[in-house]
């Protein structure tokens, strides 16, 4: 009776409070937070839409921000950039000193939607008059990198999830069926998936898009990307699902619920799908930046996301050519931030697979 | 009274890589309404698959070779699956030896108990609630509007039994098949659960098909009982008969090997005799009777021949060439 009391431990908080302890995954898990808040709220974030171009500014380098004036702390502020042709006709960037622009917090700017609902054009931060800021330099058009980054996390960043989630249902149900019918059933599912697999995936994927129109619209793009990755990515999925089913199903609850009278596709769903979730979790975190680097593989081959729309493998695409990174380094940044993406997903994998272990301690 | 259940020569084999294992040959019994079969044996004797069979929840490689069981009438073996489905849990149900094992971990009781309830009637949601709470409190787990809330890990072994009974008489089934359910608990709670049993036939009418490999739990509910051994009913009678006048060599071994008293400090010798030798392999059967390389009154004969079921006495069925 002292259970009316106390609150009934579920299954599901222990692990939460173990994974608090993992200090990488947390720290991970932060960061994928703040990356994942800053793709929401890009429009806000970024003090220019995607497409807003100067192309007078073509690979313009940061903005200086100036914190002092002639000695003196004063309001930042930034100069007009402007440029001359040097011998090589090679533009070359300098400050307009004349005149002080004061940047200004929110800031009303360009349009843009929230949650592709609210329409606003408050902005966290921007420049008034004609100077620009670039707080990381701009593009070929002249476009701030800074602003593509949060718009391309946008795309970046949801086809991990998305496309792990749609390869989760399939891989998770396949397998499911597949390991709890076993006999030929599971001998053709299991055929399949290991026909996809066999096929290099970075190729199958290539071959999938170009079976499909080059010309499509960017939101077309994004679903066929998504679409194209998840098919690549459910065996994976569904042979581990499966295994893990065809232990469970021997299992006496799963027995217990046959005799009971429980349909074929209730126990699936509810007694065999359920068990399985401590290894997807950690399957599914672990294999999210596969689909992100997948995403930035065909967006830098020009495959992807077309512009004006911006991911950052396309973003990337600029880069490809050395001399464009040796003289505009900056245009490299994207990478840094899948890098990041990766590292903290694949670190937080981990934790979570620690914490999923029942041998570790707890 | 009518048969409620009625087995005709089931044959129950599982196929394994090389070697047929005949769990189950020739089974044959049936079963009157309002009746309690203990169905006694040695481990792997066949018991729980005969049990499975009943359920039709043999699974690949295993089969039902030959055989048919009437429950009320109906072939099982000729049902359609879904057919058959629906008959599980709704009018035959059934109990398992592990009760931790048998509930799923992931969901509360109340929840695994609604959604029995849910699969088998049709009735309203607001309804549901109410008789699992009901459930609970007829197999005595209390206070039921709180266990309804715990765990399986939250519940002992003896309650976790409760719940399970619970769900499996949750729609009134006519044919309850137990299958050894106090093995995993200790002898107090074994008592209280076979006390449930008999206040839960009062108050429910079912049937039930209970099987262990305990002779004294046996006697205290059983009306009757069916001896098996080697995957073969030996003797089948009514339990006073039985117990009064045993005419299988092995049955006699099995009742003269229950202990009677405690064997007394090291004075040495127990007063309990123990069968020699062991259960024969099931892929690999003895020749003859099953049972004659153990029996200590075989002849000739028993080497040769399976002897066949016989009315060796009013409803007193045996397989043996020495009783009649």
């Amino acid at each position: 009776m002292q259970t009316a009391n106390c609150k009934i431990k579920r299954p599901t908080n222990t692990g939460f409070r173990k994974l608090r302890r993992h200090k990488l995954a947390m720290i991970s898990f932060y960061v994928l937070v703040f990356l994942y808040a800053s793709a929401i709220f890009a429009g806000f974030i970024a003090p220019y839409h995607f497409d807003n171009e100067n192309r007078v500014l073509s690979y313009a380098p940061a903005t200086k921000i100036y914190f002092f004036n002639e000695g003196k702390i004063s309001r930042p502020f930034v100069y007009l950039t402007s440029y001359r042709f040097d011998e090589f006709y090679n533009r070359v960037y300098r400050q307009d000193k004349s005149k002080k622009y004061f940047l200004k917090f929110f800031m009303r700017g360009d349009d843009y939607r929230i949650f592709g609902l609210f329409k606003t054009n408050v902005h966290l931060f921007g420049v008034e008059g004609e100077a620009r800021i670039y707080l990381l330099g701009a593009d070929s058009r002249g476009r701030d990198l800074f602003s593509r980054i949060f718009y391309g996390g946008q795309v970046s960043l949801s086809i991990g999830l998305v496309g792990v989630l749609i390869s989760l249902i399939i891989g998770v149900f396949i397998g499911g069926i597949s390991g709890y019918f076993s006999g030929r059933i599971d001998n053709i599912i299991m055929r399949a998936c290991e026909i996809i697999m066999a096929i290099p995936g970075f190729y199958l994927m290539l071959a999938l898009r170009s079976i499909f129109s080059y010309s499509l619209t960017s939101v077309q793009i994004y679903f066929l990307i998504v679409l194209i990755m998840s098919f690549i990515g459910w065996p994976g999925i569904a042979r581990v699902v499966r295994g893990m089913a065809l232990s469970l199903r021997e299992r006496e609850f799963v027995l217990a619920a046959k005799a009971l009278g429980v349909p074929d596709a209730k126990i699936i769903l509810r007694h065999i799908i359920p068990h399985t979730f401590s290894y997807v979790i950690v399957a599914a975190t672990l294999s999210i930046p596969g689909y992100i680097l997948g995403e930035s593989a065909l967006s830098l081959l020009g495959l992807g996301i077309q512009d004006p729309y911006a991911s950052w493998g396309n973003l990337l695409s600029e880069s490809m050519a050395i001399a464009q990174i040796k003289f505009h380094p900056w245009i490299l940044i994207p990478g840094v931030f899948i890098f990041i993406t990766v590292m903290a997903f694949n670190l937080l994998g981990d934790g979570l697979r620690d914490v999923s272990d029942p041998k570790m301690p707890k | 009274m009518e048969n409620i259940l009625e087995i005709k020569d089931l044959h129950t084999y599982f196929y394994t890589q090389g070697s047929v294992i005949k769990a189950v040959e020739g089974v044959s019994f049936s079963v009157k309404k309002g009746e309690v079969l203990g169905l006694v044996g040695e481990s792997a004797c066949g018991k729980s698959v005969t049990a499975s069979s009943i359920m039709r929840l043999i699974a690949p490689p295993g089969e039902i070779v030959k055989g048919q069981i009437f429950f009320e009438g109906e072939d099982l073996l000729k049902l359609s699956s879904p057919c058959m489905r629906r008959l599980r849990g709704n009018k035959i149900s059934m109990i398992f030896q592990e009760p931790q094992a048998a509930l799923n971990p992931l969901y509360t009781i109340g929840f695994q108990i609604e959604e029995m309830i849910k699969i088998h009637k049709n009735i309203s949601k607001s309804q549901i609630r109410p008789l699992a709470l009901e459930l609970l409190r007829k197999v005595g787990v209390n206070p039921p509007e709180i266990r309804i809330k715990d765990y399986p890990h939250n519940l002992s072994g003896g309650q976790a039994q409760r719940v399970m009974i619970a769900m499996a008489i949750s729609c009134n089934p006519a044919l309850l098949i137990a299958d050894e359910p106090t093995t995993a608990l200790d002898v107090t709670i074994q008592a209280q659960i076979m006390e449930l049993f008999t206040q839960l036939r009062q108050d429910f009418n079912f049937t039930l098909i209970f099987i262990t490999h305990n002779l004294a739990l046996c006697s205290q509910v059983a009306t009757c009982v069916a001896i098996m051994y080697g995957g073969r009913i030996v003797e089948l009678a009514p339990k006073d008969e039985i117990f009064t006048n045993p005419l299988h060599p092995y049955t006699q071994a099995l009742f003269s090997s229950i202990p009677r008293g405690m064997p007394r400090g090291n004075s040495g010798k127990s007063e309990f005799k123990v069968i020699q030798g062991v259960v024969p392999d099931a892929s690999s059967k003895p020749k003859g009777c099953y049972f004659h390389p153990r029996c200590c009154l075989r002849k000739e004969v028993c080497t040769e021949g399976y002897p066949e079921f016989i009315e060796a006495r009013p409803e007193h069925w045996v397989s043996c060439f020495m009783a009649g």
